[in-house]
């Protein structure tokens, strides 16, 4: 048997409370500080310029926040279903080569037609987009298909 | 790929709930299977087989443009 990687049933239940919260402090991570030394490979320079292997003083609210999305968003995503099987397996990589090819479509759109700054912004949606369109994808051909012979024969 | 599980079902007395539970599959999965819209695994093919007393290719043909 092949091995999977998906995370254990309630991991998905566990995600979703996770989200919540960290959505709320990735909206609001503006308005909420903790400045902290942090160690850096790689940061900015005051004038300009970049340096590495430094310690500098930082708000790790947008951090923690970011991780928290992604994290929490991975164990929607990849926590097995109640039912899992192989033809939901399938149902799992058919969604994650379409949310795949979605989301670099979306990319290359934003390259086309986004420049400057608001450029750096759409990035940071991407880097949660291809988990959140897998995540539709994934739930409505599973819908469907939970939905299929609903009825027994 | 055309399958006679319909009717092996049919002669055994089976619903696909319990075949689906014998195989260890959800019921959809074998619903998919029937309406020939999923192709098994081997795994899950030689599982059938045994589940009715047969060989893989009593139950599952392939197509003659296959």
């Amino acid at each position: 048997m092949m091995k999977n990687y998906l995370f254990p049933v309630n991991f998905k239940k566990a995600g979703r409370i996770l989200f919540i919260p960290f959505l709320v402090l990735a909206v609001f991570q503006n308005k909420i500080t903790l400045e902290i030394p942090v160690f850096a490979l790689l940061s900015d320079k005051l004038f300009g310029g970049a340096e590495s292997l430094n310690v500098l003083r930082n708000n790790i609210i947008d951090e923690i926040a970011y991780i928290g999305l992604i994290v929490s968003l991975i164990f929607i995503a990849f926590s097995k279903e109640k039912d899992e099987d192989e033809y939901i397996n399938q149902i799992r990589a058919n969604s994650l080569v379409w949310a795949l090819l979605v989301n670099y479509t979306i990319l290359i759109l934003e390259i086309i037609f986004i420049y400057g700054i608001p450029f750096l912004y759409v990035l940071n949606i991407n880097l949660f987009s291809i988990l959140i369109l897998y995540i539709i994808k994934f739930n409505i051909a599973l819908y469907s298909f939970r939905k299929s012979g609903a009825h027994e024969e | 790929m055309k399958n006679n599980l319909t009717v092996e079902r049919a002669i055994k007395k089976v619903t696909q709930q319990q075949l689906a539970e014998a195989v260890g599959v959800s019921r959809q999965t074998i619903h998919a299977i029937e309406s020939g819209k999923y192709t098994p695994s081997t795994l899950l093919a030689l599982k059938i087989g045994r589940f009715f007393n047969k060989s893989v290719d009593d139950i599952f043909r392939l197509e003659e443009n296959e």
